[in-house]
């Protein structure tokens, strides 16, 4: 998928990320490629303003910690964050059914 | 290469100087933490660090990224803060329009405001020039005001009056001159 399909869906991506506990930016990346099989081709630098918008909204909270021998910034989500996580599933589950629907549907 | 991708971005981001740190603290550890893998896939030093960067994306554009973030957040805290000054001027002028005391408390809000924008605030606010001439010229309009009022209070007690402005203009002077860099590449 390309970089301008995966714009408006990253925030959602990245909260689902995190969700299961802190990471740093780098380990963010390698997971989404990891979850995704590597259908997501983005610049892996795209995921740092998506990180501080999300952590400025309250959405993401995050602070220095030593990981593997180095001090690094670690992202978590937040209560809001998860609240707006599971918003966002919502409405995305929504959005995607509704596509399938079509799609599936015949001519 | 990893040094020359970070001196790149450092010349391509906004923001102060704190912010800049941690932006190429990240990407410094980002970088390394790629490379790293790629040497581990076995590719040389050198090849691995393009590899990083390569996949990390240009410097420019993560700049003009972050730079969004930055302005959407400022245009809130501008608007509030051109508001909260603008009314706290209003409000001291009609005190002194009024002929009434000195309004203390009003006075020591606005000296209070100038003292907080001398300090780092907890969000990040990117002053631009318009914002400070135009703020800059509301409190010049508001001292020739009460510089105007010579009938009305004795030479001290006008100058006792005007001292909150006069730290404000200080506050903006200053703020002008600590302003935060644009992206160079906007």
């Amino acid at each position: 998928l390309s970089n301008e399909a995966l714009k408006g869906h990253l925030d959602l991506l990245l909260l689902a990320l995190l969700a299961p506990g802190p990471l740093h930016g780098y380990a963010v990346i390698e997971r989404l490629r990891e979850r995704s099989g590597g259908a997501f081709d983005l610049p892996e630098g795209t995921i740092y303003p998506a990180l501080h918008r999300l952590e400025a909204a309250g959405l993401l909270s995050s602070g220095l910690a030593e990981v593997s021998r180095r001090r690094r910034r670690v992202y978590a989500v937040t209560a809001a964050g998860r609240a707006a996580m599971a918003a966002r599933r919502t409405a995305w589950t929504a959005f995607s059914g509704g596509v399938e629907a079509v799609l599936g549907s015949p001519a | 290469v990893i040094e020359r991708y970070l001196a790149a971005l450092d010349r391509a981001l906004a923001g102060d100087a704190a912010y800049r740190v941690r932006v190429l603290g990240e990407a410094e550890d980002h970088l390394r933490s790629a490379a790293e893998r790629e040497v581990d896939g076995g590719a040389t030093p050198e090849e691995a660090e393009r590899r990083a960067i390569a996949a990390f994306g240009d410097p420019g554009f993560l700049a003009r990224s972050l730079a969004e973030n930055t302005r959407r957040m400022s245009v809130r805290a501008r608007t509030g803060l051109a508001a909260a000054c603008a009314a706290l001027t209003l409000y001291y002028l009609r005190f002194l329009v009024s002929r009434g005391e000195p309004a203390t408390l009003l006075q020591i809000v606005l000296l209070l405001c100038a003292a907080a924008m001398l300090v780092r605030p907890p969000i990040r606010i990117e002053v631009t020039s318009w914002w400070v001439v135009g703020a800059a010229l509301l409190l010049l309009c508001a001292l020739v005001f009460v510089l105007g009022d010579h009938d009305a209070h004795s030479a001290s007690d006008t100058l006792n009056r005007i001292v909150p402005a006069y730290c404000l203009i200080g506050a903006f002077a200053a703020g002008l001159v600590r302003r935060d860099r644009r992206p160079a590449t906007d």
